[in-house]
């Protein structure tokens, strides 16, 4: 990559009592990119997620986003500075109406000026969304599948520069993991990097030009899509042969 | 309320325009019956605390028991200010300020803690700062308490003064708990109660606002005992540092609505009426009845009296 | 300070630790089992106190025999407390059950000091004889005291986790989900729990009237020490209130010679925080159950 990629990992590891549940990841990604992180339960997908989002703090190494070193950051800096993820389960405000979740993010990490004009930009994200029917409606009262996106809406009103999406497919049917995909896509397209963390196959081949595999906490491959997936390290460790067969399938 | 929100000054400007005629109007109404002095006075107070612990445990959702512990820094700032001659306002102003310097370090280390680890950690404050009045004798006289000068004048006098001051005090931290709960702070702090990590997510500065709210109402409970302090004419360690200062406010915002602008005011008042009755008529056992009462409060209505109200007329 | 000063301060603590892990204990196990702050466990101590005061000044029967009959009694009280009162509102937020324990208490401590009086009262020595090892003197009464609370709560440890019931209680204590699937009756194990949980308490009680004088007035400190000494052994661990226990028993023996006695509570309050600070898992390591 010619320019200065958008987050940069050097060597992050991290521990928990004896057990190194990332160890010596060093990654970069640039301006746009969709990538998908894959890898076994276990494999430290979700602890890499929370180093790099600022919910763990690692043991060793260092994090560049946007050209600062924000290692050890908390969550909260870095959602201002726009670098966003969702979480698996996901993470409502329960009693409070779905604009206002999604306008606590423009609020204070979108940098809107105000309540109103954190309102205005929660609506637009809603609507861009496809979700402005349910702006007036509390978290408990939606579908899964629109909570889903709500929590998309929330990520966007913060203006980001980068979103990880944790497992945002989860329990989707495949209509509305269709419909997801492409909001990504859009996301993508105006220049927001976006590392999609997931299960579904269909979901990484479709929407990914680049895979990163992690196998008991450390860097398995990464590359674009189709090498990767036909690497034989990465077909022994993770995918098997019947997972690669169905990624091949799957173009 | 809908129509009061078009501005979010309203609110406040009333409260404290309410607060100034019933702060200089109750004195002349109640004359110098020292009995309804006394009981008015008492409600201010309780009113102002249960405020400021709603601010922690209601606004953000951190159960502090900290309360005691500001309110008897408070009472102690101005009584050793006084003794050394200051004069009052000064002894007013340094009981918030000791008491939102000490706030800030300490709330920001244990509102670390979630749950009953955050109460207890709140609650050990209060016996630190008992025990720390209690052996530096040579400032704040030990456990044989000190006198503030000034007090033995005319008791209906200094009962005015006590209830005038205290009920501005309780619209000022109703005002102020308006101005938080409609403002950016008190959206955050609801986020926070709500979901922490998704509101650090959203770009929350949680331990920020945090501490902010919790420094706000250390600040509001100094002022308080600062001028009970002042309206009793003599403190001890084991009156103002007592735990009940933490327990009961607590009780009024049960009562009233956790986390609501106006459910400490009114729990406060349902509380002072029941406490009152209930020492009328069972002496001896007092605090064991308050226990009974509480206990039924908990039990049959946990969402607070109020709202279980409201909640059982709407359904 | 002089080596026999300093193993007699030592000492002093050593046996404080002992009674401090009986007083500890049961309110560790209620915390961690139900997730409940028993802010009745002080008063309940007391009235531990009180029972074996009772029997010790009626019928003559020393705390340590009376503790078998009192132990039992309260934790009957216990279960239904838990079972009528508490169980209402233990899915409630923590505040909840905070202020009804708090209110459950003001209503037994009140009841106390009508029934007793705040007046201290003293069981009378029960051997009344000293132990000398070299500069050493301990009161046997306090070495039997202290040795009775250890071998009470292991005894506690070794029910949970040999019986079936204890077992039971265990499984509820680590995953609370996972043990309603394989049947476990919640809240049948919720009430044994607490009553375990005040009969220790009950049985502490006992202990303490053989060492200490009684009053209501003493519950909130009992509380204290609760509160200390589970933190610092690590919630809901019966082992790590023995440990706990000993700790704050043997650092606030030394608090009282370094820092003077007048601030006991304040060194085992700093001591609390710091400790929740910096090491929340407690002392043995094993994570809160948050």
């Amino acid at each position: 990559m010619s320019e200065a990629p958008l987050l940069r990992l050097e060597n992050l590891s991290k521990r928990f009592g004896g057990l190194k549940a990332v160890s010596d990841v060093s990654l970069s990604f640039g301006e746009g990119e969709i990538v998908g992180l894959i890898g076994s339960n276990g494999a430290g997908k979700t602890t890499l997620v929370n180093l790099v989002t600022g919910h763990l703090k690692p043991t060793a190494g260092r994090v560049t986003f946007a050209g600062r070193d924000v290692t050890g950051a908390p969550p909260y800096r870095l959602a201002r500075l726009g670098l966003l993820r969702t979480f698996q389960v996901v993470q409502p405000f329960a009693q409070l109406p779905a604009r206002d979740n999604v306008a606590a993010a423009a609020l204070f990490a979108g940098a809107a000026g105000d309540m109103a004009a954190a309102r205005r930009a929660a609506d637009a994200a809603l609507e861009r969304l496809g979700i402005a029917h349910v702006a007036d409606r509390l978290p408990t009262q939606v579908t899964l599948a629109e909570r889903k996106r709500l929590e998309l809406a929330k990520s966007l009103a913060a203006k980001p520069k980068m979103l990880f999406l944790d497992e945002v497919n989860a329990g989707l049917n495949s209509a509305e993991i269709d419909g997801v995909l492409d909001m990504i896509r859009s996301i993508a397209a105006e220049g927001v990097t976006i590392v999609v963390i997931e299960h579904l196959m269909k979901v990484v081949r479709g929407l990914c030009t680049r895979l990163v595999v992690l196998h008991q906490g450390a860097l398995l491959a990464d590359g674009p899509t189709d090498a990767v997936a036909r690497d034989p390290k990465v077909v022994d460790a993770y995918l098997g042969k019947r997972g690669a067969a169905m990624l091949e399938a799957a173009r | 309320m809908k129509t009061l929100s078009s501005s979010p000054w309203i609110g406040p400007v009333l409260a404290l325009a309410g607060g100034a005629i019933l702060a200089f109007g109750l004195p002349v109404l109640v004359g110098d019956q020292a009995y309804l002095l006394r009981l008015a006075t008492q409600l201010a107070l309780l009113v102002t605390l249960a405020i400021a612990w709603n601010l922690v445990g209601g606004f953000t959702g951190y159960p502090s028991f900290a309360t005691a512990a500001f309110f008897g820094l408070g009472a102690y700032a101005i009584a050793v200010a006084q003794q050394a001659g200051w004069p009052a306002w000064s002894g007013f102003l340094l009981a918030a300020v000791l008491s939102a310097l000490l706030a800030a370090p300490f709330g920001f280390a244990i509102l670390r803690l979630r749950g009953h680890y955050f109460a207890i950690a709140s609650l050990m404050l209060v016996t630190i700062l008992k025990e720390v009045t209690t052996g530096w004798s040579d400032l704040t006289g030990g456990g044989m308490g000190i006198n503030l000068p000034g007090a033995g004048g005319n008791p209906t006098a200094i009962a005015t003064v006590a209830l005038e001051t205290m009920v501005i005090l309780a619209a000022a931290a109703l005002a102020l708990s308006m101005i938080v709960a409609k403002g950016r702070l008190g959206f955050g702090l609801a986020c926070i109660r709500m979901n922490e990590t998704a509101a650090m997510g959203a770009g929350i500065d949680a331990p920020r606002l945090k501490t902010i709210a919790f420094t706000l109402s250390a600040a509001i409970c100094g002022l308080a005992g600062a001028t009970y302090a002042r309206w009793i004419g003599y403190i001890d360690p084991s009156d103002v540092y007592d735990v009940m200062w933490s327990v009961r406010p607590i009780i009024a915002a049960l009562i009233g609505g956790v986390g609501t602008v106006f459910g400490p005011v009114v729990g406060s008042i349902v509380y002072i009426a029941f406490e009152e009755l209930m020492w009328r008529n069972l002496l001896t056992f007092g605090t064991g009845a308050l226990g009974v009462l509480i206990a039924l409060l908990v039990l049959l209505l946990p969402a607070g009296i109020i709202p279980g109200i409201l909640r059982r007329r709407a359904s | 300070m002089s080596a026999s000063l300093l193993a007699q301060v030592l000492a002093n603590g050593l046996l404080l630790g002992g009674l401090y892990a009986a007083v500890a204990a049961g309110f560790s196990l209620v915390w961690g089992v139900l997730n409940v702050v028993n802010m009745l466990h002080g008063s309940a101590i007391v009235l531990g106190s009180y029972a074996a005061w009772f029997a010790s000044a009626r019928f003559g029967v020393n705390p340590f025999l009376s503790a078998i009959v009192v132990g039992p009694a309260i934790g009957l009280l216990g279960w239904a407390v838990q079972r009528f009162v508490i169980q209402r509102v233990i899915t409630a937020p923590v505040l909840i059950t905070l202020v009804l324990t708090f209110a459950l208490d003001l209503i037994l401590n009140n009841g106390m000091i009508n029934a007793f009086s705040a007046d201290y009262r003293k069981v009378p020595p029960v051997t009344g004889a000293i132990l000398t090892f070299g500069p050493i003197g301990l009161p046997l009464d306090r070495v039997l005291a202290a040795v009775a609370g250890v071998v009470v709560t292991l005894a506690v440890h070794a029910y949970l986790n040999n019986s079936r019931l204890g077992r039971a209680i265990v499984a509820v204590r680590m995953d609370r989900e996972t043990s309603m699937l394989m049947g476990v009756k919640v809240e049948h194990i919720y009430a044994v729990t607490f009553g375990l949980g005040l009969a220790l308490a009950g049985i502490a009680g006992c202990l303490m009237a053989v060492v200490f004088p009684i009053s209501p007035l003493n519950s909130s400190g009992y509380l204290g020490i609760a509160f200390v000494a589970c933190v610092l052994g690590g919630l809901g661990s019966i082992v790590g209130a023995i440990v706990g226990g000993i700790v704050l028993g043997v650092v606030e023996s030394f608090g009282a010679i370094f820092v003077g006695p007048e601030y006991s509570v304040t060194v085992a309050a700093v001591l609390l925080i710091a400790m929740l600070l910096l090491r929340p898992q407690g002392l043995l390591g094993r994570a809160g159950y948050e």
